[in-house]
């Protein structure tokens, strides 16, 4: 069984050993290899068997008969010498495609010869010194294709690698033509730049890459041009779109992502980048003109394509373009508006309703946009910002006798209120426009303005039961709360929760009264009463009128039970916002039953005055009541008289002796000031029962103040605000001056500019003043060498 | 026969043995000799006591700091003794042992700067400078032209005695200076290179015990500037009530042996007390038993067996994520987080969040033959948060608290109160509030539950405001156990604790 | 590959014949090898191993590429081992050469241990004497390599 094995001598010589090795082992597998057989078939078992003997025997010896280094020396060089003389001829005598394949073959077997030797591992074990890569020494097959990597590069790719390189580069051109090549030769020629490089992508980088790049370059520069000229703006991008597709797949197919990676970021230059200001600015298909033309699926190509990477300006350009056209459309509808602001003025007609179209269409400007934004443009923060900046510009603009931050407040109080002008809305419909209305809030520059307003509507919609539902009051100031902090709508909630207590303590006193049997002291008078907390409600002004002794009762009794349930809180009543129901009785016009009038409480303490008598003067009326004597108590008295005298609702008539209708209609509609001398002495109004009265309804409704805010009431919210403007810069500045200790002008104001940033814009000329203000107060003062360092006083 | 075996096969087999033993090899017969002396046989024995790659970066990184210490220090000729906090200004108790603080020594060493960076040093430097030479040699020879046995034989001269530690300290040191610079710790920077066998000898003689010799070798300790405004301890603090406490491991140079009783320790933890003065309190090395023990207020606990277990432990806890890193003031926590350690609880009422840890404290603890005195005081430190997953609008305030503490003689103990630490913060989803306390027992283990109650601040829609809220705090197990024991002379009732403890692992 | 059958025959120096199944003896990166890179392969002469050695190793990788499929614990795995080390020195010596022969790397390892086992602890006397092995150093000599050596005391 063992005849063909060898025995040899001990010790073995190197020669001896080597030419077995040589003649059996090495050489058959070459002629297998070359004959294109099967490289398994070389040998059987037995013969593999010796061979490895061989090898064992060589390297394991004891020295000095110990023979790897010289094993490895010889076979490296019948290596070289193999490729040098066989392998590297038979590529070079063959072209192109042919050239290729024959490489690709040379270097499979070359790799199937070194794989041979590693199947002896003591020799690798003893020579892996030899090789520098620290490698795992148990990966034997890396180990033999280390050995001879340097040998095939260095005797035959070196020497064929730019003619292969250039056959590839040419393959590749015709694939992009559409033409059909062998992908599966390029792929393995690819693998061999890469696999030669041993580990390290540098051969692949330098040899077959670069020159690759370079390629791709000069199309991308070409097919651009020549788009860029003939092609809308759409088209090109279609274009660019299927270009860049294909280049990733041809980059996955046959290189590395490290290439793919590359060849992207080329290919985005010069087909996006370089052109980008052209296209976008054409005519008839750029930016804009998709903008408006709603093209959505563009839009969303355009943001595909021009957020890459590789595209340096990046989006940058078109979100200019974006906030240039939404400022445009909104200064447009803007100035509209002020121009019939002006004109209304001029005429005196009615303007909110003008307010509200403004609101709504600034609103569907925005939604537009946004819609584009989330829907195209990929929800970047750079077109937010561009929206962003566009509205604060038109939105904060002046607008002649009103402010956007009224107008937005009114309109939202005819969203809340019941009988608004917008009715037939659902709850969620006004939810939804209620939405809209915080979003264009939030780019309000006098955000405090708004909530002074929204703040005495509010109290209007509360205390006149107008409000549509607590639950969208209260969702809208949560909406404002979100944008702004719980500190700016804290007032606000207030107000909410006062009306939710004070019906509690409304539903106790009655429970009160009933439980200690009480009732008959009110006589059948229903008495409720709201309670509202001091500081979140609008300042209201409180009279000492004098009530009659029904309601004196009623307001005593109210107190005793108030006090029994609170400590230490004083109740002071506003008579101004009370209202009451009469009973009337007896007028013959009211078809013999009786009526009901809701009037105000002022309005009431006058007409039960003429229960007593049927007529009164007026100033018997005064002393009664107990109004005082200044001009406002008188013209106040006055208006509610005259609201009795109405035409509309006659239920009072004025007789004026010694002064005809001109002079009374004088009284009402001029505003000089006269004394209160003068009036009483020289006109003598009285004023009795119309009997003639007709109601028209059983329930009549006096209107009592007005239900929207007239100019006055504008007037004083622009003071309040602008008094608390003061404060709160006073209170920046001191908080600043007290953290820094020395701080100069400039960043002072820069500081106090920050911090109030979130409410409004405060005028370093204000802050300038407050400064002054503070230095006088002794809470600062000015440094003697530097006078615009300020350092605080503590 | 086994003469035979070829060179490849022998070196295999002096692959397995120790240093001492390949040297015994080398001496039976001249084959032998050869194989023993092989390169690769030397380069693994050399990887294997003294890994010379993480040594090699562990150097760096302390010479890197030296190297920005001095240069930001140079001009400073204040020492580490006078600390702003007022750790060693004011008076000191007497606590039956001759005090040992730094402002001994330094007072003396007050007129030298230069020693305050003791590990730069010209000796120390010259030194260091030979040990990165030989692990150099060793990591970059590609050639294998140094003969490695004497590279491992420098080496082993190097560090003299404790050669056997470095691979676990050098571990240890690495480990340590890496966590702390992922998490931004000042603590990284202050780390010292180590210093020469001369600097030792002449700072605390020839006592050390072998590995905690071969610890300042390599790392001669921190570096904490006059001007300690951060937490740069490395070896970990805790809080109880407004006492901050940070633990650095002391500098060679400030070290002195002092008595306790009849032993004789010395400390190499320095405890930084913060806002209050309450005594020199660190972690000391009883030169005796080797023992990591800290002191009491009238007696001591061991910590450990070594200080390289010690090392070792706290490492590992530290890199498992196990102890707290404060986020803000960036300081190191000894409170253990590990969801398994027994005095730590983690419990979700609704959406309060209320997480528990306890440590204990020896240095304010004391403990006697007289039972009534004894003080065990256990830190703690509860983290509450409201889960992010609440709804918006919801809003709680802290009312009260109420602690059930069971000490170790069962006795029961309620307390209630409001707020906590005279707060009653409020909660919106997400917000978090950490606080500490301690509580003092009266035995080595006791128990601690309790709850906080909440009252919502927001409506709940339907009715006009929601009923109050009370979350739980899961139960804790004071014990001192965990990480200490007790030593041998220590009251019988306690070692009798001590033992059923180590025989049941539990109460 | 088409040595896919299950068995193949194994020819030890003294002409003893074990079938073993291939997927057994593949423990062994040398016959894998053989049997990788040829077609057809019955038997495997193996002329630096005899009969007796062969044996040992055949239940060594008999044993441990059961391991995969039926995994049994670290203890079990060292008792087994340690049981067929049992042997006297030559068997051992001898294995350790067809370990290295056959390139078995778990073989190789488990022997090299032993033999340092053997090795730890012990004076060069001692160890000449387990291991039969002739001092051929001259007392000269042996004294300076003592000397050279004299730095390592025990650490």
């Amino acid at each position: 069984m063992s005849n063909s094995f060898p025995r040899f001598p001990y010790p073995l010589s190197f020669e001896e050993g080597w030419s077995f090795i040589w003649n059996k082992g090495f050489l058959p597998l070459q002629h297998c290899l070359e004959s294109g057989m099967d490289s398994r078939k070389k040998y059987g078992a037995e013969q593999w068997m010796a061979i490895y003997n061989t090898v064992y025997t060589l390297c394991t010896q004891k020295p000095p008969h110990i023979y790897a280094d010289q094993l490895y020396a010889s076979i490296k060089e019948t290596e070289v010498q193999y490729l040098k003389e066989r392998v590297l001829p038979s590529v070079k005598s063959l072209h192109n495609e042919f050239k290729l394949k024959e490489l690709v073959h040379r270097w499979e077997n070359h790799k199937v010869m070194a794989s041979f030797l590693l199947l002896f591992p003591f020799f690798v074990a003893v020579n892996l010194k030899c090789f520098v890569d620290a490698m795992d020494s148990k990966d034997f097959r890396l180990f033999g294709q280390i050995l001879c990597y340097e040998c095939f590069r260095d005797n035959v790719f070196q020497a064929v690698k730019a003619e292969a390189r250039s056959i590839i580069l040419s393959l590749l051109e015709k694939e992009r033509m559409s033409e059909t090549v062998d992908q599966l030769l390029i792929q393995s020629v690819v693998r061999i730049f890469i696999e030669l490089g041993n580990g390290s992508l540098k051969l692949y980088t330098e040899e077959l890459e670069t020159p690759y790049l370079k390629a791709v370059a000069e199309y991308c520069k070409g097919v651009s041009n020549r788009w860029a000229e003939e092609d809308s703006f759409p088209v090109y991008m279609i274009r660019v779109e299927e270009a860049l597709e294909d280049e990733v797949r041809r980059c996955k197919t046959y290189f590395t992502e490290q290439t793919e990676e590359r060849s992207l970021l080329i290919c985005e230059a010069e087909l996006l980048d370089a052109h980008q200001h052209k296209l976008l600015m054409k005519e008839q298909s750029g930016f804009i003109p998709l903008l408006l033309q709603g093209r959505k699926s563009d839009l969303a190509r355009w943001y595909r394509l021009f957020s890459r990477p590789g595209v340096s300006q990046g989006i940058e350009p078109a979100a200019e373009m974006l906030r240039t056209q939404i400022l445009q459309e909104g200064n447009d509808v803007v100035k509209a508006f002020r121009a019939r602001l002006e004109q209304n003025d001029k005429n005196g007609g009615e303007k909110t309703l003008h307010g509200q179209e403004l609101i709504e269409t600034l609103m569907e400007i925005h939604e537009r946009y946004l819609e584009v934004i989330i829907t195209c443009l990929g929800s970047h923060t750079r077109f937010y910002r561009a929206i962003k900046e566009a509205f604060e510009s038109f939105l904060n603009q002046p607008l002649g006798s009103v402010t956007c931050a009224e107008l937005l407040s009114t309109y939202c109080d005819t969203l809340l209120k019941a009988s608004g002008e917008i009715r037939h809305l659902s709850e969620d419909a006004i939810e939804d426009k209620l939405e809209k209305v915080v979003k264009l809030f939030s780019y309000l520059s006098e955000k405090d303005l708004f909530g002074e307003f929204y703040r005495k509507q509010l109290s209007k919609r509360l205390l006149f039961q107008r409000s549509l539902s607590e639950d969208l009051e209260r969702s809208f100031i949560t909406k404002l709360k979100m944008t702004c902090g719980s500190q700016y709508t804290s007032k606000l909630e207030g107000m909410v929760t006062d009306m939710h207590l004070s019906r509690e303590v409304q539903e106790g006193f009655h429970v009160w009264l009933q439980s200690n049997a009480i009732q008959q002291v009110l006589g059948n008078i229903d008495f409720n009463v709201t309670v509202l907390t001091t500081g979140h409600w609008p300042t209201y002004k409180s009279d000492d009128i004098c009530l009659p002794e029904e309601l004196g009762r009623c307001l005593s009794v109210f107190q005793e039970y108030y006090d029994s349930r609170t400590s230490q809180r004083k109740l002071r009543w506003v008579h101004s916002l009370g209202v009451g129901t009469l009973h009337c009785h007896g007028f013959p016009f009211a078809k013999g039953k009786s009526f009901e009038l809701q009037v105000s409480t002022h309005q009431m303490c006058i007409l039960l005055l003429f229960n007593d008598t049927e007529r009164l003067s007026f100033e018997s009326i005064h002393e009664s009541l107990n109004v005082g004597n200044s001009e406002q108590d008188l013209e106040g008295l006055r208006k509610y008289l005259n609201s009795l005298c109405s035409s509309k609702y006659p239920i009072l008539r004025k007789d004026t002796t010694g002064n005809d209708q001109e002079n009374a209609k004088n009284d009402v509609s001029t505003k000089r000031v006269r004394s209160s001398r003068c009036l009483l002495k020289n006109i003598q109004e009285m004023y009795e029962i119309n009997w003639n009265f007709a109601p028209l309804s059983r329930r009549i409704k006096i209107p009592l103040l007005m239900a929207r805010i007239n100019q006055e009431e504008k007037e004083a919210t622009r003071t309040a605000v602008d008094e608390d403007r003061r404060h709160a810069i006073e209170a920046a500045i001191v908080r600043i001056m007290k953290s820094r200790r020395t701080i100069d002008h400039q960043r002072l104001i820069v500081e106090v500019s920050q911090q109030l940033m979130q409410l409004f814009n405060p005028d370093p000329k204000v802050i300038k003043a407050r400064i002054e203000d503070l230095i006088t107060r002794e809470y600062i003062e000015r440094d003697e060498q530097n006078s615009s360092l300020y350092k605080y006083v503590a | 026969m086994f003469v035979e075996l070829s060179d490849d096969i022998l070196a295999k087999i002096f692959g397995f043995l120790d240093a001492s033993d390949v040297l015994q090899c080398s001496l039976v017969c001249k084959s032998w000799y050869r194989v023993a002396f092989g390169n690769q046989i030397w380069y693994d024995l050399c990887e294997r006591y003294f890994l010379p790659k993480s040594l090699k970066s562990l150097l760096t990184k302390l010479e890197e700091n030296a190297i920005s210490i001095s240069k930001s220090r140079c001009s400073e000729s204040a020492n580490l003794g006078s600390w702003e906090f007022g750790f060693v200004q004011s008076s000191r108790q007497t606590l039956g042992y001759e005090s040992t603080d730094s402002e001994g020594s330094d007072s003396s060493t007050a007129a030298e700067p230069s020693t305050i960076l003791c590990g730069t040093k010209s000796c120390c430097c010259h030194g260091r400078k030979r040990l990165a030479v030989l692990i150099t040699h060793f990591i970059n020879d590609a050639e294998d032209s140094y003969n490695k046995y004497s590279l491992f034989k420098e080496f082993c001269l190097y560090f003299s005695r404790g050669s056997n530690y470095v691979s676990r300290i050098v571990k240890v040191l690495d480990t340590l200076e890496t966590f702390c610079r992922r998490a931004n710790l000042a603590a990284a920077r202050t780390l010292l290179p180590g210093v020469d066998d001369n600097c030792i000898v002449e700072h605390v003689g020839n006592e050390l015990p072998a590995d905690l010799y071969c610890l300042y070798r390599l790392c001669s300790g921190q570096y904490i500037p006059s001007d300690y405004s951060q937490f740069q301890g490395i070896l970990g603090g805790y809080l109880f009530y407004d006492v901050l406490v940070d633990c650095n491991l002391s500098s060679v140079c400030s070290m002195q042996v002092s008595e306790l009783g009849n032993r004789r320790i010395l400390k190499i933890g320095q405890d930084m007390f913060w806002y209050n003065n309450r005594g020199s309190q660190g972690l000391f090395i009883d030169l005796e038993t080797k023992h990591v023990i800290e002191l009491t207020q009238n007696h001591y606990v061991i910590a450990s067996n070594d200080i390289v277990t010690y090392l070792e432990k706290y490492v590992n806890d530290l890199s498992s994520n196990s102890l707290m890193v404060d986020r803000n003031t960036k300081q190191i926590l000894r409170f253990c987080l590990c969801p398994t350690y027994s005095g730590y609880s983690d419990v979700v009422t609704g959406y309060i969040r209320i997480q528990a840890t306890c440590l204990f404290v020896p240095g304010i603890s004391k403990f006697s033959h007289f039972q009534e005195q004894d003080e065990f005081v256990f830190a703690y430190r509860i983290r509450i948060s409201m889960l992010s997953s609440a709804p918006s609008h919801y809003m709680f305030r802290l009312e009260q608290r109420h602690w059930i503490v069971t000490d170790t003689d069962g006795h029961v103990e309620n307390i209630r109160g409001p707020g906590v630490i005279g707060e009653h913060p409020i909660f919106h989803p997400g917000s978090v509030f950490d606080y500490a306390s301690c509580a003092p027992l009266r035995g080595p283990v006791g128990k601690m539950k309790g709850s906080f109650t909440f009252r919502p601040l927001h409506h709940e829609p339907g009715s006009e405001i929601a009923a109050p809220f009370i979350a739980q705090v899961g139960e804790l197990h004071l014990n001192i156990f965990e990480r200490y024991r007790f030593p041998p002379d220590s009251p019988e009732r306690y070692l009798q604790l001590q033992k059923r403890w180590e025989r049941d692992k539990s109460f | 590959m088409n040595n896919n059958s299950k068995t193949v025959k194994l020819v030890s120096s003294d002409n003893e014949i074990f079938e073993v199944e291939t997927s057994i003896i593949s423990l062994s990166e040398t016959i894998k090898n053989v049997l990788e890179d040829t077609e057809d392969t019955e038997s495997i002469p193996l002329p630096n191993v005899e009969g007796r050695i062969l044996a040992k190793v055949v239940e060594y990788c008999r044993y441990h590429s059961l391991l995969k499929t039926i995994p049994q614990s670290e203890e079990d795995i060292e008792r087994w081992d340690r049981e067929f080390l049992n042997v006297d020195q030559p068997t051992l010596f001898h294995l350790i050469l067809a370990a290295n022969y056959l390139d078995i790397k778990s073989l190789l390892d488990l022997t090299c241990k032993r033999v340092a086992d053997m090795i730890k602890g012990k004076k060069p006397e001692e160890i000449r004497k387990e291991f039969n092995i002739v001092n051929d150093f001259t007392p000269e000599e042996e004294e300076e390599v003592r000397r050279e050596n004299a730095w390592c005391e025990d650490p």
